[in-house]
């Protein structure tokens, strides 16, 4: 470490030692009113944390925005992929089911008689494309 | 441990910043206003204190988690204050001659990995503060034994003989007087 470092670390050490008293007084010597210089450097930190939160905050919303996009096209596509099949989304979910193309626990759940809707249906076969299990404009099911 | 644990992330540094009291930042502004005095800047203490702030933000500095952060701004701006000589030195705004020296050529081998430049920046700046205090005997003492990496336990038993009185008004000696401490402008 060199020598004007040794000197910042001692000086460092010994402001962090001295009371607020002693610190007022300190500033009053170099010409400066504390409590105004203190508050006007709460200031500018406040504007610093604001701006900060605020990059985090439309972080936040862009990831979210983007991941509703998603969603969305992922519904879009099933929509496509279902309204070419001919048949509704409950149907074609059946066509996964009997194709084998099906996780073992919902056949099951449709052999128990559940009954789901039409918006369940999309939801499940979307569930189904995340696992792996139906790709985009899957045409084996549609015939 | 990872290497990110070992530092505050920023959303630790932003809570600590909002959570810093009154005293703190009375601090902070005075070791702003100390290491300006120290390498002549002519930013106001508080320019050098959101300077170091901004540097944690933007990932270009990083604080140590554990260490109190007004010790770690402290530290920031120390060393962006002394950067700031380099970077006049190297602009031409501030002449050799300012660093004791007529040209590059006459610049101190390097040592401990440290570049000619910074090693003279070192040296007379602790220079500097010591003829700033000639008049006073045991501030000068004080300042060299600091500068050679002593810690005050050893500064008082070593240099002070024991005298723990005398070394406290000594320190207040050169606390006060690095408060004002300003010489003719380096950059002009």
């Amino acid at each position: 470490m060199k020598k004007n470092n040794y000197l910042e670390n001692y000086i460092i050490d010994d402001v962090l030692s001295m009371s607020e008293q002693e610190l007022d007084q300190l500033l009053e010597d170099s010409g400066v009113d504390p409590d105004h210089a203190a508050e006007s450097l709460k200031k500018a930190i406040s504007g610093v944390s604001l701006r900060y939160r605020k990059a985090q905050f439309s972080k936040v919303k862009e990831a979210l925005a983007a991941s509703k996009i998603d969603e969305d096209n992922s519904q879009k596509n099933i929509l496509d992929d279902v309204k070419k099949s001919g048949k509704s989304a409950k149907d074609y979910l059946i066509d996964l089911i009997v194709s084998g193309r099906a996780p073992q626990g919902l056949t099951l759940a449709f052999r128990e008689g559940q009954d789901i809707t039409e918006a369940e249906a999309i939801g499940i076969i979307d569930d189904l494309k995340s696992l792996g299990y139906v790709k985009d404009n899957d045409s084996e099911t549609s015939s | 441990m990872e290497e990110q644990d070992q530092h505050l992330s920023r959303e630790d540094f932003v809570e600590a910043l909002e959570k810093l009291s009154s005293r703190d930042r009375k601090a902070l502004l005075i070791l702003g206003r100390k290491f300006g005095n120290m390498y002549h800047l002519r930013d106001d203490p508080e320019a050098l204190v959101q300077e170091a702030i901004e540097r944690v933000l933007r990932g270009s500095r990083h604080i140590p988690s554990g260490l109190n952060v007004v010790h770690a701004l402290g530290s920031i701006m120390g060393s962006i204050a002394e950067g700031s000589v380099a970077s006049r030195v190297g602009r031409n705004e501030t002449p050799f001659s300012k660093l004791g020296v007529d040209s590059i050529d006459e610049l101190p081998s390097p040592s401990e990995g440290l570049s000619p430049l910074e090693q003279l920046i070192g040296e007379q700046t602790v220079e500097r503060i010591m003829n700033r205090f000639q008049d006073d005997v045991f501030v000068n003492a004080l300042i060299q034994a600091v500068a050679s990496g002593m810690s005050p336990e050893e500064i008082v038993t070593k240099i002070f003989k024991g005298d723990r009185k005398t070394y406290e008004t000594t320190r207040r000696r050169f606390r006060r007087g690095m408060i004002k401490f300003k010489e003719e402008d380096m950059e002009a």
